[in-house]
């Protein structure tokens, strides 16, 4: 059994239809765009949302079993909550914010409450009022906070969207460092895909509160369950195609009249396949001998963005691709929009999925 | 210059107040948070003492509180002596037709307290109770303060209402506000004069704090 279990199943206020565990120890990203129920899920772990309907089980207890009628109020509930606002206590200074969530005698909160400051960083700042801390240093009381609790369950709502790009970067280190030292579950919302596969052992994909798709970072990028999945993971080539052959090495797909190989399909028939950015390469040779997946493409456009590209172009098949190459190879390789480029997408990245749904 | 009246005058505005601050508190975070179908309702019957004219809720306070009524009867038979036209009577009413005065700055405070605020409250361990002794009721406090400095202002001035349900007995129900009333009615301008000055600065003062609450508010 996980150390945390939810399932929530509901239609009010908002249409939730959930699963998720995430083991001691493990972070867990929750990814999906705004509104798609992410925070009420946060919320309902929590207790902080009436009328919730479904399960949370956390270690040996139950939290929330509308079924047989458990509903734990918030405050019986142990877990520690980052809020996106921070939600700090405006008239209390940084260490009776943290000592208001400890236990224990007034000296053993004191104590727990300046330790708690010290590992965030806070040191020397523990009288000022939240109104006098900066939006990284109220984050950094917020997780104090939620720390001296001693929870069972860490939950963090969107935590590094209300910071600049500096301050979310240190952050991110010091939440990094910090949960290697947690031995609880613990689950941030985000809608930042690449803030998910930076910090989480594994995501779970939220869409119009459905739970799509859970698994690491890396495999749910590469392997999504359906279009949703991908789109919602920032997937620009994804296309309709129909599987003719598949096997347990390779599968052959029909895509608008060339063949293109992709790795293992599980499906049969018309499907989508969805190809990493990075795993469409510019090469060298010609149309004469095109070797397995080596298209001729037109250059639509090139947007240079930091160090590197993004080129759009199209194939002979009429398909439109995206692909991403270093600035500096397209400079050497004389790319210009209108010319043609030999493409090859690269066999291991295509990814087969369902077709229509 | 009487200063019974003012004396009287001034222990109901305390007494008031005082019986207003627990009562007023819950009322206004009630309304503040609830989600109840008839919560307008409510609002609008908490309201009617800002529109009404006095003499017509210093009348159904009357009859309320007349020996004909339930609680006219039951007061009589507990202490002996009738209930309207006695200084418990007066605080009572002066309670009710303070209701609006007390609840909506307090409302207002309590709904200005973000909702996530308290929930922090809650996931810090707090039960109910103890999120609103200390975090709710200190964030909401300018309001509830300037709610409290309001009916204790609005009480010094009220007339209406206590004429009808007071009498005027002094010692007991006389007010400032009638006793004014009595000194014009005799001649005495000077003495009606005194006492309406002093009703304006106390009043003055009133507002004054409490705008200086709301600011206060604001700083937070």
């Amino acid at each position: 059994m996980a150390a945390l279990e939810v399932s929530v199943e509901q239609t009010r206020p908002i249409t939730l239809s959930a699963e998720l565990t995430c083991e001691r120890g493990e972070l867990l990203a929750l990814v999906g765009p705004s509104g798609s129920g992410k925070s009420t899920i946060l919320k309902t772990i929590a207790g902080l949302l009436s009328g919730a309907s479904g399960q949370v089980r956390v270690g040996g207890s139950v939290w929330l079993d509308s079924a047989a009628g458990v509903d734990l109020p918030a405050h019986r509930r142990k877990v520690g909550f980052v809020f996106q606002s921070y939600a700090l206590f405006p008239h209390m200074t940084a260490l009776d914010n943290v000592m208001a969530s400890a236990r224990g005698s007034r000296a053993a909160k004191r104590r727990a409450a300046a330790d708690w400051l010290a590992l965030v960083n806070m040191k020397g700042l523990e009288d000022r009022r939240p109104a006098q801390l900066s939006g990284g240093q109220q984050q950094r009381v917020a997780l104090a906070r939620a720390l001296a609790r001693e929870p069972d369950v860490l939950l963090l709502d969107e935590p590094f969207s209300a910071v600049d790009q500096m301050t979310r970067d240190r952050l991110y280190e010091e939440l990094a460092e910090l949960r290697q030292r947690l031995s609880i579950p613990a689950v941030f919302v985000t809608h930042s895909i690449p803030e998910a596969q930076m910090l989480a052992d594994r995501m779970v994909v939220l869409h119009r509160g459905r739970t799509l798709q859970s698994g690491t970072p890396e495999s749910v990028y590469r392997r999504p369950q359906e279009p949703d999945v991908a789109k919602l993971l920032g997937h620009k080539n994804i296309f309709e195609a129909t599987v003719v052959n598949a096997d347990e090495q390779s599968a052959v797909l029909e895509w608008r009249g060339v063949a293109i190989v992709a790795r293992s399909a599980a499906v049969k028939g018309p499907a989508h396949f969805v190809v990493p950015a990075t795993d469409i390469r510019i090469v060298d040779g010609d149309a004469l001998q095109r070797r397995q997946n080596q298209f001729e493409a037109r250059i639509a456009s090139i947007t240079p963005l930091g160090g590197i590209a993004s080129i759009r172009a199209q194939l002979a098949n009429g398909a439109r691709v995206v692909l991403s190459a270093p600035v500096h190879i397209v400079a050497r390789r004389g790319l210009r929009e209108g010319g043609t480029v030999q493409l090859a997408i690269v066999a291991s990245a295509v990814h087969v999925m369902q077709g229509q749904r | 210059m009487d200063w019974t009246s003012l004396r009287l005058s001034l222990l109901l505005a305390l007494v008031t107040s005082l019986l207003l601050l627990p009562i007023g508190a819950l009322a206004a975070r009630f309304l503040a948070r609830t989600r109840i179908r008839g919560r307008s309702l409510i609002e609008a019957a908490l309201a009617l003492p800002l529109v009404l004219p006095p003499t017509v809720l210093g009348y159904y306070l009357l009859v309320g509180m007349g020996g004909g009524s339930p609680l006219g009867a039951f007061y009589e038979r507990i202490t002996g002596h009738p209930l309207a036209f006695s200084f418990e009577g007066l605080v009572i009413a002066s309670v009710i037709f303070n209701l609006p005065f007390a609840i909506i700055p307090m409302q207002r405070a309590f709904e200005a307290v973000p909702s996530e605020v308290l929930q922090a409250a809650r996931v810090c361990g707090m039960g109910p109770w103890r999120a609103f002794a200390r975090v709710e009721l200190p964030l909401a406090w300018p309001g509830v303060l300037s709610g409290l400095v309001m009916t204790a202002a609005h009480t010094l001035g009220e007339f209406g209402v206590v004429l009808m349900v007071g009498g005027n007995i002094p010692g007991e129900t006389r007010t400032i506000a009638i006793e004014i009333y009595d000194r014009v009615q005799a001649f005495d301008l000077e003495a009606a004069g005194k006492m309406s000055a002093l009703l304006l600065v106390v009043s003055l003062i009133a507002l004054g704090v409490t705008a200086r609450a709301g600011r206060g508010a604001r700083v937070l």
